[in-house]
């Protein structure tokens, strides 16, 4: 205690005083005047302690760290001045055409906010009726392709603007042509009236007199001689060549065209390698004109014979197909002349064929009902040479085939190509009469065979121009580029058949306004015309040209009006009689070339796929992705190999994912490539097929490096490019590549999935018979024997309101199918599916809402073998089996299995049938992929819209590539479930539109993407509450629906396939 | 009242007495961990760090790490899933079931076969949550008040049934295993020197006296919560085979799969309480405790479960053939016959031939033989689930669609991954808590032990 002691300061401290204590505690001995600062009431007032202050500060905190955490902010700008027509949210349609210099189809665009997001077939059209190819279709996202060229290219410089590029081009062709040599215009097909009268301007302009060379045999200059023409010389090529047709044509008819074939009026077709229903020349006619006689319920059914090498898409729908070599062509045409010549009793010669595959047979069999369809009939070919041609028309014209099936007066003015015009112009540039080269639409770098010396001749010229709209191989290889502009961008117009007049016009503004110009227009300023606006050139041309040749509209305006609204005029007259009394025939020469044809070793025919085509498009990552439908693979073209012979060879015949194919190197026409094989059941043994179109090393970054160039392989000889090459050598390497395919497994194990019958049947066999009947109706069968249809066992009450109102269904048509694959790619981009590129494909993960399975035969089948079962032999196709295709979309099941499953109810069903997925709502269980029998959803397993796996595929990761995305469909986040809609967007767009304007839905008025696509009225959509076509389809007896024997009742039902069979064929 | 027969071995061998037990029990919470166990929880963690990190990836990228496709769904995720789950059964059957039927060398066992259920049913757990492909959305199962009007979860789903099975059966379980650890927290508080461990386990032990009143309440209990388990044991599992039954795939679509699933769980449940116990016994040197009768015991629930099995996977296929449904015949043909038929006779093998092999005594009565046989079962039930899942899957109705599953690193990252974490915690659970339940076993020296029997004769 006693070190406790107090000091204090002063006696108050010490007495405790209490005034005193009052201050010491202060830290200010005098006041602070705080009221001089605040009123002394607010001071009193106030209530805030020092908890409140820190509340308030925590809050005030908290409030501005939220408020930092802004969202990011999208400016969207409203139309200033509203353009005319356009609404937000409201769809505008426009006619116009599609033409990428081998294919031509009129189409339909959808705009949305000035921007076209979608193509379909304008069923209006004269000349495809609504036909559209995968690539048609797929072509809207090549206009927002970033690999395009968006400003004049100069190959020193880089960049550079269109006056100089101008000037510089223009002295140059003027240097050129003051020096007497010539300028070579190498164009693709063009087939329009008004880019010719363009080229025809610009070939104008270089009139005037020049010395020309005159040369011997041997390429020796032996003489000059001066005349008087454009120092522009027109050089037509096309990458898939028919030149050998027309010259076939030239020598029998006195006339270099092609003739007009019309499907639908023949009862017996015969296709020697045609692929006449997907890549063949107008194919997206052919095929609309071929399935309207498919019906078996219909007046008759054609009847179709195909002898090919490769299972085509055609071979695959055709009723008797035989598979034979590409030297066996002409032989098999020769042969099938033979056999008619006697019956029309005259003699002829035949060949031997082999006969692997009863080909001799089915030969004679395609003559005796040639025989007696005569008239009513066509024979068409695929091969390029003009010998096999010359005897296709031969027999044509012993049917009397021309002027009832086959038209020669309305000429088809596709593939114009001449390929005598590929030896000429490297000739010329070998000779050094060639100074400059104007490429428009060609790619020879690329596409031309190897024995043509394209390329090395291309080298060699001084000027090299190309007016592209897109580089390519030989686009970088010149001086200068012109861009030319998209076709949704530009103006044209197409005489595809004579008479039959198409107009495309712009559906939006060019998207590199500065950097690109049309062709037409750059062609025009090169050749100093006055006037470059092609839009100004093409109306007076047709105001010229065409507006005379009509008599109807009596003012051009009107007539101009009508014409660009409908995309099309026709203006063909119908008075000029067909005539083949003009037939010369050439018989004895080309049976005397054909007899001189060989097989020799293995033979290679080289083919085009509906996806790639010949290879322009394959920058276009929905066409990569694709599925070849023959062999469902994509991203790749590959050695198809008859899988018999590949087990001989000891190749891996069933690839899958982690089975990848072995790799072959293959020597063809002195060149080299290596690439997978894969089985291709139906290709003929001893054979092998290519795809072309692939190996493009300048396209852009989806289309670079995928396959090998086959074009070098193909053959150059007497003229004409050959598209089957003999003698060629096939190596196993020893090495294996992964391939991607859709599907890994190709037989139906005996399952009714794809129902098939022959006709015979099919006219005298009740649906349900017990013992053959072709399309039971699955029965439950109880204890007692006793069976109720599947139909009326439930197991759970009905869907509410599935009787009221709508119920939306779908029917699709097996013999309707031709499998072409249309469909596909206008679902994948009217529903923003994204592109997973080739190793996800791989993996079975594909994104596809509807995808075509393709089934072969197999010859372990149990309807051949009294019903026993011997699976693992059913997994292997036959070595030459028929394939069918089914369209596979969600079935929107009235008892959908996914529904109940769901936890979180994401799928649910509507009161108009459709089987819905809420996006939003879904937590990514894949519960309902798994229990749904038809696996038709898709689930997103990544983020295809950022993960940098997919930069290069998927459109949708640039700023353009993202343009074509439709705003009515939502783009899924990852880890969500998406699957077919039935494009319920434009259902509901249809629904308001019949609402709007007081009146019922009409039946056909509401198209889905598929059915838009399909113009074979495969498939059809609408509502089976209704009178409609897909409700008298669904009752009809050929009618079934997939895996009925589940209990799901899908709104989706199939029509038996039908073949035009008796059941006794060999 | 019960009592033994002379002749009969006793329960707890080595001659112990109340305190020997106390002390066996707690020297691993008392003492430091000896070189084995350092070893053996290193391994685990550097698993379980990997498996996290395989997890965290798949959450980052997406499901498309792993190897799933279209066709196959659900692959070693739901495999998984059913392992883990089915291994999480005995626990609660030991403690549960045997408790109501009063098989008194339970407790031996039960403490540590509930942490084993426990932990399984956390490592299930984990599955149906990051299976998702979006986890950030995972409480949507949950029937919870939402803003999103009236939206409810689809009760028709048997994905949420599992929700609701398995949550239940984890809290149940959890419960149990906790009440009967408040005694032997008590004694581990009540021997603690440190005042941090004495904290800790006199928060754990809820202040537990251990009076009369405080016994009598735990038997009590005890007995309520066997009862709620009971049943449990034999939900859970037909539930979680029930997101097989109900779909419409051939060979999911299964009316046996209910018991067929129970039996299959506690085959595998007591194979893995037998591995685990098998190991802990020498590691923490409870020999006394666990002994060959257990062992023995649980061998004989083996072999009886697994010929359950074995005549499920016969009926299976009867069934199969007699249905005359085309899919149904070839789903079965092809587990057998197809591209998987290694992994139906790997599943065969393993759960229906090997296990027989308990029918004789000495191999029943074997530790190495028992250890080897029980890992054998861990396999063969693996390949049950991945059979049944992978194999329905990938062939189902529409040939076109047919398909191979190739797992990816990360499948089997994660699967390693949760057995590593699985035995990080049972490591972890093995070091600082009473492995035994020491206050029961007390229950038993009394009638069952070797000095009390030497005693009455």
């Amino acid at each position: 205690m006693a070190n406790e002691k107090t000091y204090w300061n002063s006696l108050e401290q010490l007495n405790g005083d209490q005034a005193f204590l009052e201050t010491a505690e202060k830290e200010f001995k005098d006041p602070i005047p705080v009221e001089e600062f605040v009123g002394k009431q607010e001071f009193d007032s106030n209530t805030t302690n020092r908890r409140d202050f820190l509340k308030f500060v925590g809050f005030s905190l908290g409030a501005a760290t939220l408020a930092a955490c802004e969202t990011p902010v999208i400016k969207s700008i409203p139309y200033v001045m509203k353009p005319e027509e356009v609404y937000p949210g409201v769809a505008n349609w426009y006619a116009s055409s599609y033409m990428d210099g081998s294919e031509f189809a009129s189409i339909l665009v959808k705009t949305r906010e000035g921007r076209p997001v979608f193509i379909k077939g304008n069923r209006d059209s004269n000349i495809t009726k609504g036909g559209i190819s995968a690539r048609g279709v797929s072509s809207v996202l090549s206009l927002y392709d970033q690999a395009r060229y968006q400003a004049p290219q100069k190959k020193e410089g880089g960049e550079t603007t269109w006056a100089e590029l101008d000037a510089e081009v223009m002295m140059k062709l003027k240097e050129v042509a003051a020096s007497g040599k010539t300028i070579a215009l190498a164009t693709n097909t063009i087939a329009s009236p008004s880019t010719e009268a363009a080229i025809k301007t610009f070939q104008d302009a270089f009139m005037g007199e020049r010395s020309v060379n005159e040369y011997d045999e041997n390429g020796e200059v032996v003489g000059a001689t001066t005349i008087t023409a454009s120092s522009v010389e027109r050089y037509t090529i096309d990458p898939i060549s028919y030149s050998g047709m027309r010259e076939a044509n030239a020598k029998n008819f006195g006339k270099r065209v092609l003739p007009n074939y019309d499907f639908s009026k023949a009862k017996v077709i015969v296709s020697v390698g045609a692929d006449f229903l997907s890549t063949w020349l107008n194919a997206n006619s052919y095929s609309n004109q071929y399935t309207s006689r498919r019906d078996p319920d219909g007046a008759w059914m054609n009847r179709h014979f195909q002898f090919e090498t490769n299972m085509s898409v055609t071979g695959s729908n055709a009723d008797v197909r035989a598979a034979i070599k590409p030297s066996e062509y002409g032989k098999a045409l020769a042969n099938l002349h033979n056999a008619l010549a006697k019956m029309a009793g005259t003699s002829g010669k035949s060949f031997e064929i082999d006969n692997d595959n009863n080909a001799a047979e089915k030969i004679q069999q395609a003559a005796k009902e040639l025989w007696a369809a005569k008239g009513a009939s066509i024979v068409v070919c695929g091969s390029n040479d003009p010998n096999h041609q010359m005897i296709a028309n031969e027999i044509n014209n012993l049917l009397g085939n021309y002027g009832s099936t086959i038209d020669l007066n309305k000429s088809l003015n596709l593939s114009q190509g001449n390929d005598y015009n590929l030896s000429q112009l490297t000739n010329g540039i070998n000779q050094d009469r060639v100074g400059a080269v104007i490429l428009y639409g060609v790619n020879p770098v690329y596409n031309a065979p190897a024995a043509s010396g394209m390329t090395e001749a291309l080298s060699k010229v001084g000027l090299k121009v190309a007016i592209a709209e897109r580089p390519d191989e030989s686009t970088v290889l010149c001086d200068y580029v012109a861009p030319d502009v998209n076709f949704l961008e530009a103006w044209n117009d197409y005489e595809v058949v004579t008479g039959e007049y198409s107009l495309a016009q712009p559906v939006i503004k060019k998207l590199f306004p500065a950097g690109t110009r049309q062709a037409q227009s750059t062609l025009l300023r090169w050749a100093g015309a006055e006037n470059t606006d092609y839009y100004t050139f093409l109306t007076s041309n047709w105001e010229k040209n065409i507006f005379t040749k009509q008599s109807k509209e009596s003012f051009f305006k009107a007539f101009w009006n009508t014409s660009l609204h409908n995309g099309m005029v026709s203006l063909a007259s119908s008075s000029e009689v067909a005539d083949g009394t003009t037939f010369t025939s050439g018989a004895s020469d080309a049976l005397a070339s054909i007899s001189k044809e060989k097989s020799d070793g293995w033979e290679l025919q080289l083919y085009t796929k509906t996806s790639i085509g010949d290879g322009r498009a394959a920058n276009n990552p929905h066409l990569q992705e694709m599925p070849d439908p023959i062999s469902r693979i994509s991203w790749d073209n590959y050695i198809t190999m008859n899988p018999a012979d590949m087990l001989d060879q000891g190749y891996e015949t069933r690839t899958a994912q982690e089975t990848p194919a072995h790799l072959a190197k293959v020597l063809a026409g002195g060149q080299e490539v290596t690439l997978p094989v894969v089985a291709a059941p139906g290709q003929k043994r001893n054979t092998i097929g290519i795809a072309l179109g692939y190996g493009r090393t300048e396209a852009g970054k989806a289309g670079n490096g995928i396959g090998q160039n086959a074009y070098s392989m193909s053959t150059f000889k007497s003229g004409n490019v050959g598209y089957g090459v003999t003698g060629v050598s096939v190596e196993k390497t020893g090495e294996t590549y992964a391939i991607a395919s859709i599907q890994t497994h190709h037989t139906m194990m005996g399952r009714k999935i794809v129902n098939e019958t022959n006709v015979t049947t099919y006219k005298n066999v009740d649906r349900s018979d017990k013992q053959n009947g072709w399309n039971p109706i699955p029965v439950l069968k109880n204890a007692f024997g006793e069976e109720t249809p599947m139909g009326e066992v439930d197991l759970w009450s009905a869907q509410p309101g599935i009787a009221r109102h709508h119920l939306w269904g779908m029917s699709i048509d097996l013999n309707a199918c031709t499998g072409c694959g249309a469909c596909v790619t206008s679902c994948h981009i009217n529903n923003n599916v994204p592109v997973v590129g080739k190793d996800e494909i791989r993996r079975t993960r594909s994104m596809f809402w509807l995808r075509i399975d393709r089934y072969y035969t197999s010859d372990a089948d149990p309807n051949k073998n009294d019903g026993e079962k011997n699976y693992s032999e059913m997994e292997n196709p036959s070595a030459y089996p028929d394939a069918v295709f089914q369209p596979v979309m969600c079935q929107h099941c009235n008892h959908a299995p996914c529904e109940t499953v769901c936890p979180v109810a994401a799928t649910t069903h509507s009161d108009e049938g459709f089987n819905q997925m809420a996006y939003n709502r879904c937590v990514g269980t894949r519960y309902c992929a798994n229990n749904c029998p038809y696996k038709v959803r898709r689930f997103n397993w990544f983020n295809y819209n950022a993960d940098p796996m997919f930069t290069d595929v998927n459109p949708s990761q640039d700023d353009l590539g993202r343009m074509v995305l439709n705003p009515d469909v939502v783009v899924r986040s990852r880890g969500v479930m998406e699957k077919c809609s039935l494009c319920i967007q434009d259902v509901q767009a249809g629904k308001l539109q019949a609402k709007k304007e007081g009146r019922p839905v009409k039946d056909g008025e509401i198209q889905t993407a598929c059915s838009a696509a399909c113009a074979n009225g495969a498939i059809v959509f609408g509502d089976l509450n209704d009178e409609t076509e897909v409700a008298k389809r669904a009752t009809h007896g050929r009618s079934y629906a997939l895996l009925e024997e589940v209990g799901t009742r899908p709104n989706v039902s199939y029509l038996t396939k039908v073949r035009n069979r008796s059941g006794e064929e060999v | 009242m019960h009592s033994e027969a002379a002749i009969r071995k006793p329960l707890i061998l080595g001659d112990k007495d109340y305190h020997q037990i106390t002390e066996d029990v707690c020297a691993p919470v008392e003492g430091k961990a000896n070189r084995l166990w350092y070893i053996a929880f290193s391994i685990a963690l550097i698993v379980a760090l990997w498996g996290i990190g395989c997890i965290l990836y798949t959450i980052g990228r997406g499901i498309g790490v792993w190897g799933l496709n279209t066709t196959v769904g659900w692959a070693w995720d739901i495999t998984n899933f059913v392992w883990w789950v089915g291994i999480g059964h005995a626990g609660t059957l030991i403690s549960a079931v045997l408790l109501l039927f009063r098989q008194r060398w339970r407790m031996a066992i039960n403490r540590s076969a509930e942490a084993m259920t426990i932990f399984a049913v956390m490592m299930a757990a984990l599955f149906p949550g990051i299976h998702m492909g979006r986890i950030w959305m995972a409480y949507w199962v949950l029937p919870v008040p939402n803003t999103f009007g009236s939206l409810w979860v689809n009760f028709n789903s048997p994905l949420l049934w599992d929700v609701f099975a398995i949550s239940t059966y984890f809290s149940v379980s959890l419960v149990f295993w906790y009440i009967g650890l408040i005694p032997d927290f008590a004694t581990i508080r009540d021997r603690s020197q440190k005042a941090l461990p004495k904290f800790i386990y006199s928060t754990l032990s809820f202040g537990w006296t251990g009076n009369v009143k405080a016994w009598i309440r735990f038997e009590e209990v005890s007995l309520v919560l066997a009862g709620l388990a009971t049943p449990l044991v034999f939900s859970v599992h037909s539930i979680v085979s029930m997101d097989f039954a109900t779909s419409v795939i051939p060979g999911w679509h299964t009316t046996i799969f209910p018991p067929y699933f129970v039996a299959g769980a506690i085959f595998s449940g007591f194979a893995m309480v037998q591995t685990l116990l098998l190991m802990v016994r020498k590691v923490v040197s409870l020999e006394a405790y666990i002994t060959r009768k257990h062992i023995e015991y649980m061998n004989i629930v083996i072999v009886i479960t697994g010929s359950m099995v074995g005549i499920a996977y016969l009926s299976e296929l009867f069934i199969s053939w007699y249905s005359g449904v085309e899919y149904e015949q070839y789903a079965f043909l092809n587990r057998a016959t197809g591209p998987y038929f290694w992994a139906y006779w790997a599943m065969m093998t393993c759960n229906v031939v090997t296990p027989q092999l308990f029918w004789f005594a000495k191999i029943r009565k074997s530790f190495v033989m028992s250890f080897i046989l029980s890992l054998f079962v861990n396999t063969g039930m693996w390949f049950e689930r991945f059979v049944i899942i992978v194999t329905s899957l990938h062939r189902d109705y529409i040939p076109a669609n047919w398909s191979m599953f190739h797992p990816t690193f990360v499948d089997i990252g994660i699967f390693i991954g949760t057995i590593g974490i699985f035995f990080v915690l049972f490591l972890l659970y093995a070091r600082v808590f009473p492995v035994l339940a020491l206050n029961e076993l007390k229950s038993i020296l009394k009638i069952s032990g070797e000095n009390f029997k030497k005693q009455q004769h």
